[in-house]
């Protein structure tokens, strides 16, 4: 689709170019940029979609100044789109907004996205942010950033998550390992490749379909581990014991 | 208990009489940005904006005592009827409107006795919350040959009969701060055929290449749907029990989207929704609005509000249970004292939980602040 048709689309309101991926001509910066300043929220809202396909620092800029929009839609697709569209350049730009935004959101997604960076200096903004930190996700996000970054308090705690009493808990640290995707604790994911509690409920509502520990492991492994394995993997599937030897043998045959 | 609080109305939904969430005086768990409060009482939702009604019901005081409305907080929420001053009227009836969404800045409703000054005999707790709008798709399915009865040939009154549709799930959840969009609704029409060159396969009219094309999986090209006008569930599929809703759900799927395909019939349910994920949902001819709306609380991660510790829907048909949008059955043989929790004889009720209290199932509670966070982000 023309860019320019994509600028037609925006102001009018017209949500069609992004029900696809798009391909954005970098050059349509300069047209596309100040629509972010548009008065219309949803507008500043449509524009975000187009500039998210654009590379370079422009069009970022543009995506964490729309964080702290007054539109609550807004700030909701930026927090989205900085989770995959982010550079270390903008360290400095996220710790700011860590600390003067007031939307947990918002927070909760800027603190996700400076794990990701991995820039140490987000060490101390992070553990100062923590103390005043009142939502629950973010919250959580602090504790994934922090292991990301290293941090050996977060990291001993996410390792006890793993081993926690309740299978629901297990289950959520291991989901949880697809954002750390840190090598260091496939030892202690291995455990529970036997681990045939029931887990997760991967059902539609009224049913009641069980994935075990130990099926949420090979799943999650799957993906950090980008598809590994000889056997085909499902969302609904209960792995045969077979198949989680195999998964362990390969694990543990990769360095961390 | 001199007072308390209850819904304007009776009956179906109404968008400015939204239903309060007077479970128990204690007011539970308070999401982190609520700030903290001394208040005991009801807590009731309401958007930015909004004004809204809500009923004072005199338990055991006497009829001819005046009452008198205030707020905590007019910078937050005002009370617009009775006027300031004005005692409440003999119906129960005060207006309240949510001015601004403001974070740890609780505020209260206050009841006063002989005056407006007078001792506070009770308290809502109102909570505004920013409207967050979701972009629509309505699929009406036809599977060989048999159509939704949703289906209408004439666009305009295909358009009338959704909107109307999606607008009573709006009278519903618009008090939590969410709504569904109708302005910019994309109404589509998905046709599911049997291959007319290979026996036992299906095939869906693919819209973004205008041509029939093998299903997606987990039915697959080899696939097919078992019956016409019916996504069938069967037990005896094991784990893929729900393979054909899971293929329909990828028919024609729209980004960014809530994506809500009506069918003629699902085997033994009315709506089918995955919790907390960027799956369509289905709804069929039986389903009324409170089954969409009851499919939208899973698509914004709610559970069933009689979940036991389990996941299992628990054989409870307590009063407060059926009054929650997100009670997962009507139960078959309610007592007459259950028949009309208010929202009509046989029907359960509408309320989105506004409290998060102890001893609810973890996580099928608060479901306001839970799923107004999922709403944030459907779409990943």
């Amino acid at each position: 689709m023309a860019t320019s048709q994509i600028i037609a689309q925006i102001k009018n309101k017209d949500w069609t170019f992004t029900e696809e991926a798009t391909d954005i001509d970098p050059a349509a910066a300069p047209e596309l940029l100040p629509l972010c300043d548009d008065e219309d929220a949803e507008i500043r809202e449509l524009a975000l979609f187009a500039i998210n396909n654009i590379p370079g620092e422009e069009a970022r800029n543009c995506i964490i100044k729309a964080l702290r929009d007054d539109d609550i839609n807004v700030r909701s697709t930026a927090s989205r789109f900085l989770r995959s569209n982010y550079s270390k350049e903008d360290v400095e730009k996220l710790h700011a907004e860590l600390s003067t935004n007031d939307d947990e959101f918002v927070r909760e997604s800027v603190l996700l996205v400076l794990g990701l960076i991995g820039e140490p200096s987000s060490i101390k903004v992070i553990e100062k942010h923590a103390i005043v930190e009142q939502d629950a996700h973010a919250a959580h996000a602090v504790h994934l950033a922090m292991v990301r970054l290293q941090d050996d308090s977060h990291r001993r705690q996410y390792a006890d998550r793993l081993g926690d009493d309740d299978p629901k808990k297990r289950v959520q640290a291991l989901q949880d390992f697809e954002y750390i995707q840190d090598r260091y604790f496939l030892s202690q994911i291995v455990p529970l490749l036997s681990d045939e509690n029931k887990g997760l409920n991967v059902g539609p509502s009224k049913s009641k379909i069980w994935l075990r520990v130990c099926d949420v492991a090979v799943n999650i492994l799957d993906k950090v581990l980008n598809h590994p394995f000889d056997f085909e993997v499902g969302d609904v599937k209960n792995y045969t014991q077979q198949e989680r030897i195999d998964t362990a043998n390969i694990v543990q045959g990769i360095q961390p | 208990m001199p007072i308390r609080f209850t819904r304007a109305v009776t009956g179906g939904p109404v968008k400015d009489a939204p239903a309060v969430d007077d479970r128990a005086f204690a007011m539970g768990a308070r999401t982190g940005t609520w700030g903290n409060s001394t208040a005991r009482g009801a807590q009731v939702s309401i958007t930015e904006g909004d004004t809204v009604r809500v009923k004072l019901l005199r338990e055991d005081i006497e009829p001819a005592a005046q009452l008198y409305a205030s707020s905590t907080d007019t910078s937050v929420v005002q009370v617009i009827a009775p006027a300031s001053g004005s005692p409440i009227p003999n119906n129960g009836i005060i207006s309240i409107k949510g001015v601004v969404d403001k974070k740890n800045t609780p505020v209260t409703v206050q009841i006063h006795y002989g005056s407006k000054d007078g001792p506070v005999i009770g308290e809502l707790e109102p909570h505004v919350f920013k409207l967050i709008r979701l972009r629509l798709a309505m699929h009406l399915v036809n599977i060989y040959s048999v159509d939704t009865a949703r289906w209408n040939a004439t666009a305009a009154t295909l358009k009338t009969n959704m909107t109307a549709l999606v607008q009573q799930v709006n009278d519903i959840w618009r008090p939590v701060g969410v709504e569904l969009r109708t302005d910019n609704m994309l109404i589509i029409r998905d046709q599911i055929r049997r291959n007319p060159t290979t026996a036992g396969r299906s095939q869906y009219y693919r819209r973004s290449s205008s041509s029939w094309r093998s299903l997606p999986t987990p039915l697959g090209a080899t696939g097919n749907f078992t019956t016409a006008g019916t996504i069938t569930d069967n037990a005896a599929w094991g784990n893929a029990q729900y393979r054909e809703f899971d293929t329909l759900i990828k028919l024609n799927f729209i980004s960014n989207r809530v994506n809500v395909y009506c069918v003629n019939n699902g085997t033994g349910w009315a709506g089918l929704s995955y919790v907390g994920t960027n799956r369509g949902l289905a709804i069929g001819d039986n389903a009324s609005s409170y089954d969409f709306a009851h499919e939208l609380g899973h698509y914004l991660n709610l559970e069933h509000a009689d979940h036991n510790a389990a996941g299992n829907d628990a054989d409870n048909k307590e009063n407060w249970l059926l009054r929650r949008l997100m009670y997962s059955d009507w139960p078959p043989a309610a007592p007459p004292h259950r028949n009309n929790v208010g929202y009509g004889s046989g029907q359960y009720g509408a309320l989105v939980s506004v409290k998060k209290l102890p001893g609810d199932y973890t996580g099928a509670d608060g479901e306001v602040a839970k799923s107004r966070r999922r709403a944030r982000n459907p779409f990943s």
